[in-house]
């Protein structure tokens, strides 16, 4: 085609310049440069103008952004029942502390009817000799009084045990006599941890009782054999103090 | 142009934003660590603002996310999010209701730069290096929002003249001439500061 290129033509200049014009077009404003000198001239101006431009760099920052993930909605979790869920740490714990303190007990419980029996002096009845014996001497009668308790409630125990079994045998009814008969155990159950709780209550603090005045005795002699040696090293120093004075006196008196 | 199937393929802008639109937010991740550098350029270019320019690019990127669902793919996602963020700078503008302040130290300590200046490069030319991008910076500074704008979009972003009318809601014509009135004052003004600053070295 016939392009032709008019000086002060913004469309075609700026195509040629930024290289964005029909072939046609480039080659009109080439030839028009070529004998335009003031268009030539005002080419090269902006051309150079660009090159500087390119020296306008932005200062360098820090970016990274980015889109947090949205919380996604929780799946229900299936909860398991409390004896199926793994025991956390503190309830571990006290477990072993449990464990401990009752194998403590049972230790205690153990050592101390030898320990009654060497301050009773021989015979379980026998009038006691030390005055801690005597306490002693009535959780004995506890003792006895705890295992006739004991047998009362295996007993017991066992004729629960007799009673409940023919029930279920006999089950079959309705729903509503096993709901009722299944409370009735329950109760019985927990009618039978309490007294067995009791027991082992009594037993512990009994034991615990025992000790304590065990070791009462055992502390009050080791004062009065502290005191003892102390005394003696007291009267040793003071002759010992004596001597030195009198030897120090004597040159004192001589001179 | 070679097959790509074969290679560990990047994925398009297009893809990334399919799949981020599924609610895949590490694709939209993608995209932005793709765009925030341009953007960020664009922003601080036509604000003039490093600051500002980043919590333009910030917001930029924060709208288009929102916007996503509704994004049916009927401009090129850079296009879209361009026109997100001049928005924004133009919002920007508005508030300063002042030019772009140019971030230029005001006075250069010659003795300073002569200090500083290596065995091979004269203090002209470091004066002159030195003193490029804030000449530039602040004859840019000058120009009408439009102008600068369509300068902007032209040099440092590549665009065509027909992106660059999209962007900007304006016939072909009107950029060009945008183009043409910008760098000619810019011509204007960078040669006028270089006359200014050329007799001042030579005499220190």
């Amino acid at each position: 085609m016939s392009e032709s290129f008019q000086c002060g033509n913004v469309d075609a200049l700026m195509g040629y310049l930024y290289d964005e014009a029909s072939p046609e077009q480039q080659r009109a404003v080439a030839l028009h440069l070529a004998r335009c000198a003031a268009c030539a001239a005002e080419v090269d101006g902006l051309n150079a103008t660009r090159q500087e431009l390119d020296t306008w760099r932005p200062p360098a920052m820090a970016l990274g952004f980015r889109i947090a993930a949205a919380p996604e909605p929780v799946a229900p979790i299936a909860v398991a029942p409390w004896w199926q869920r793994p025991m956390p740490a503190w309830m571990q714990a006290a477990a072993a502390v449990v464990v401990f303190a009752a194998g403590l007990a049972a230790g205690t419980a153990r050592q101390a009817p030898s320990v009654a029996a060497v301050s009773g002096a021989g015979g379980r009845t026998a009038s006691p000799v030390v005055a801690t014996a005597g306490p002693a001497a009535s959780n004995m009668v506890s003792r006895s009084e705890l295992a006739s308790l004991e047998q009362r409630l295996r007993s017991e125990m066992n004729a629960i045990r007799t009673v409940a079994a023919p029930r279920i045998d006999a089950a079959g009814g309705s729903e509503e006599a096993v709901v009722r008969r299944v409370q009735a155990l329950v109760q019985e159950s927990e009618q039978r941890q309490r007294r067995e709780l009791v027991l082992r209550t009594a037993e512990l603090f009994r034991d615990f009782e025992m000790q304590r005045r065990q070791d009462m005795v055992n502390v009050q002699q080791s004062i009065r054999q502290v005191e003892g040696i102390t005394g003696a090293e007291f009267r040793q120093q003071r002759e010992m103090w004596n001597e030195l004075t009198n030897r120090v006196s004597q040159p004192g008196a001589g001179r | 142009m070679a097959a790509t199937s074969d290679v560990p393929m990047i994925s398009t802008d297009e893809e990334l934003v399919a799949r981020s639109q599924d609610g895949d937010v590490e694709s939209f991740n993608q995209l932005i660590l793709r765009w925030e550098r341009p953007i960020y350029a664009l922003a601080y270019r036509v604000i003039g603002r490093d600051e500002d320019a980043r919590d333009v690019c910030q917001e930029t990127f924060l709208r288009a996310f929102r916007a996503l669902p509704g994004f049916r793919g009927q401009a090129k996602f850079s296009s879209w999010i361009y026109r997100i963020a001049l928005n924004l700078c133009r919002d920007w503008i508005r508030r300063q209701r002042r030019a772009p302040v140019s971030q230029i130290p005001e006075d250069m300590d010659l003795g300073e730069l002569a200090a500083e200046h290596g065995p091979s490069e004269t203090v002209e030319d470091l004066v002159i290096r030195r003193q490029m991008t804030g000449l530039v910076e602040s004859a840019m500074s000058t120009l009408p929002e439009e102008q600068r704008t369509a300068i902007i979009l032209k040099e440092y972003h590549g665009m065509t003249f027909q992106e660059i009318a999209e962007l900007q809601g304006c016939p072909l014509s009107t950029v060009k001439t945008r183009l043409y009135q910008g760098l000619s004052v810019l011509r204007k003004r960078l040669e006028e500061e270089r006359r200014a600053a050329s007799p001042v070295v030579k005499r220190a």
